[in-house]
């Protein structure tokens, strides 16, 4: 079965745009994040990181800026990023960056948070 | 002030999605800061979550009111009784711990907790209160047989 080059999703009222590319240098998930089982929508992102994980490219950025996310986001975040943070102990050059907005303490708690759990670095930046 | 939103009717995700739109528009223009606003919508986002979660039926009530210190979100679903005393026991010691309990209980459910089958990680009434309820009572009176109608009402103290 061949691998899918990239996974894209377009955002809606409780769900972020994804747009992950195994080329592109930057994997990206940004919005809202607040449906009711997130997993549901996480899950697909995380088998393709994994499927995909051979084809991305070294020095690939994932991004994650949220405006508002549920805790069942967060806990299914954590596991995405989790997921990556192992890829990267395992020998894989990418990067983590939580983007916080306009100072919003509540994006950088979650940020936070999740730098606390994970074993590699991830950079939070402020936009 | 006054009612910001009064909002009773049907709830299902696609409505609870377009609530939550409303809610950060309207508290946008009507809370006096940024930290409330965000206090607002992220709660308002978990008491919404929890309705859909544990309610028995589609029926719900949000309303968020503007008091002269501070904002109170009042959220009511029907549930079983057995759901609503376990709430209101889970609320009961979470308003006991201090910040730093509080935080590391967060902490090592995000880690360790699992989801439930309803989707849930069991974070959200501590994310409420994390962000700072000053005030968090569940009240509920019967409303037919063995169904309740349960009330969360939390409020936020004005931050300039």
């Amino acid at each position: 079965m061949s691998m899918e080059k990239k996974y894209q999703v377009q955002g809606t009222a409780s769900t972020p745009t994804v747009d992950y590319h195994v080329s592109s240098g930057l994997c990206t998930i940004v919005g809202v994040s607040t449906p009711v089982d997130s997993m549901d929508f996480y899950h697909p992102i995380i088998q393709w990181v994994v499927d995909a994980q051979n084809e991305i490219v070294t020095g690939t950025k994932f991004e994650f800026q949220l405006n508002y996310f549920n805790s069942s986001s967060m806990k299914a975040l954590l596991w995405l990023i989790q997921q990556i943070s192992d890829l990267i102990q395992e020998g894989k050059q990418w990067h983590l960056v939580w983007v916080v907005l306009e100072d919003d303490e509540f994006m950088l708690e979650g940020g936070e948070a999740i730098q606390t759990l994970i074993d590699s670095p991830m950079e939070i930046v402020s936009r | 002030m006054g009612n910001i939103l009064n909002y009773s009717g049907i709830n299902n995700e696609s409505i609870n999605a377009n609530l939550l739109s409303l809610i950060q528009e309207l508290s946008k223009n009507s809370v006096p800061s940024k930290t409330m606003v965000k206090q607002t919508i992220m709660s308002s986002i978990e008491l919404l979550d929890n309705a859909l979660r544990h309610g028995v039926s589609q029926d719900i009530s949000i309303k968020l009111e503007l008091l002269a210190d501070g904002v109170q979100i009042t959220v009511c679903n029907d549930a079983k009784l057995p759901d609503i005393l376990r709430l209101q026991e889970i609320v009961r010691g979470l308003l006991r711990m201090t910040k730093p309990e509080l935080n590391a209980l967060y902490l090592s459910k995000l880690k360790e907790g699992v989801m439930s089958d309803k989707g849930g990680a069991g974070l959200g009434i501590i994310q409420v209160i994390k962000n700072g309820a000053k005030h968090f009572s569940v009240t509920y009176e019967n409303k037919l047989e063995d169904v309740f109608r349960c009330c969360c009402i939390v409020n936020f103290e004005k931050i300039a």
